[in-house]
């Protein structure tokens, strides 16, 4: 037995994506294999560890947890979206500069989070910090040069904002 | 490719098949009943939960998106009780201005609830429906006496969270939840043992209700009245999940010692 197709409309990156769906299909495939958008890696598949966490209509949402068809209509930004013009958005920048990854894996995931947290609060506290990037998890490199890059990332964008 | 529909479904990368399912996406709670009503029919709102469960194999012939159903979204004061819409998110429940002036301390408790993405996702109803032993949400309604309200085929009914009282059979849709206010009352919370145990602490007057969450295959309630020795509660219940994740024993012993803290000077009491 299966569902009809369903018609699935939505911006990835700013750009509309139309296309059909099945009922069944989640969405981080189809960001991977029909948009060719790979940053968006996919680990425990169980929507726990984060790494596939994406931004839909401004919360950072587990994209192997979503079924393509909720995302009707929705606004989505994936790491492919982040950088302009060969620019890296703030948080790039910042995770680059605090080496706050070491096998990279997980490290889409927690740029899409840290997003999502400095577009909410442009300056938040560390307490802030680490109770919202603990939802998501980073196996080799440890926490704290995450934090301190999503620090660095606000102070980043606060610069630019002010210049 | 690394993904392919196959007759047995949409296979993820974690291999797991989820087996193909219809959609249907009512207008309104009439016709999500309707669609309910339809052998191996399950309802979806946030989907944190189904989406896990049907890769782990579960499966449903018709999935009912209720997300779209406005009017169980709404958050209302009524008095003496605050209604909360079943697809209220918890972050709405954490940041909603009026649960902050009405039930203060059931805010903060609820934000303490899973993680940010989870707490975006997921929803008040999808919560206490999931029948999760971990999931702490039933835990807290049911110290406070909260009423769940269903919508069924033949018309509403309540149960009161956190008396034992089974929920109502499929096709019943829980659409609020009425939550009691009453100055006199405080509520605690501990998950800080979480997955072993959490404990909800509700005091009126001279007794407390004491709720657990996962120690048990779904939450137990009891109560104590002021001069008892708060620790005294463990015995009040029966064998805790005895497993690798932690023995009965210890999970019993810790149910008396976080309520005792609670009571000797929690937060919210």
């Amino acid at each position: 037995m299966s569902g009809e197709l369903v018609y699935l409309t939505c911006r990835v990156n700013g750009e509309e994506v139309s296309l059909h769906v099945r009922p069944e299909e989640i969405f981080v495939d189809v960001l991977r294999d029909r948009l060719a958008a790979t940053g968006t890696k996919v680990a425990c598949d169980l929507g726990a560890c984060g790494a596939c966490t994406i931004i839909v209509n401004g919360n950072p949402t587990a994209s192997c947890g979503l079924f393509a068809w909720q995302a009707e209509g929705a606004d989505i930004q994936t790491i492919e979206g982040l950088a302009n013009n060969g620019n890296l958005d703030p948080v790039q920048r910042a995770f680059v500069e605090n080496s706050a990854f070491q096998c990279g894996y997980c490290t889409p995931g927690m740029i899409m989070l840290a997003r999502a947290l400095i577009d909410r609060d442009p300056a938040p506290s560390r307490a802030d910090i680490r109770n919202w990037m603990g939802a998501n998890i980073c196996r080799c490199t440890g926490y704290e040069m995450i934090i301190e890059a999503v620090e660095k990332a606000a102070a980043l964008q606060q610069e630019a904002c002010n210049e | 490719m690394y993904t392919h529909a196959t007759d047995a479904g949409w296979i993820s990368r974690s291999h797991q098949a989820i087996a193909p399912f219809r959609l249907v996406r009512p207008a309104s709670i009439e016709e999500a009943l309707e669609a309910a009503a339809e052998e191996n029919a399950s309802f979806i709102a946030g989907g944190i939960d189904l989406v896990r469960r049907m890769r782990g194999g579960d499966r449903w012939q018709t999935l009912v998106d209720i997300s779209g159903l406005s009017e169980m979204k709404v958050t209302s004061d009524e008095g003496d009780h605050l209604r909360i819409g079943a697809l209220t998110s918890h972050w709405e429940i954490e940041t909603g201005e009026l649960i902050r002036k009405r039930l203060p301390n059931l805010q903060a408790a609820w934000r303490t609830i899973g993680n940010v993405r989870i707490r975006m996702a997921g929803t008040l109803g999808g919560n206490i429906l999931a029948r999760e032993a971990g999931y702490d949400g039933l835990v807290l309604l049911g110290v406070m006496g909260a009423e769940l309200v269903f919508v069924t085929s033949s018309g509403e009914a309540v149960v009161i969270a956190g008396t034992g009282a089974p929920l109502p059979d499929r096709p019943a849709l829980l659409t609020s939840v009425r939550i009691p206010i009453s100055a006199d009352t405080g509520l605690a919370f501990d998950r800080s043992l979480k997955p072993v145990v959490s404990v909800a602490v509700c005091k009126s007057g001279d007794t407390a209700t004491v709720g657990v969450g996962c120690a048990f295959n779904s939450p137990r309630y009891s109560t104590i009245r002021q001069g008892e020795d708060a620790q005294s509660i463990s015995s009040h219940f029966p064998d805790a999940i005895d497993n690798p994740m932690g023995g009965a024993a210890y999970r019993s012993r810790m149910v008396g010692v976080l309520a005792a803290r609670m009571l000797a000077g929690g937060n919210g009491l």
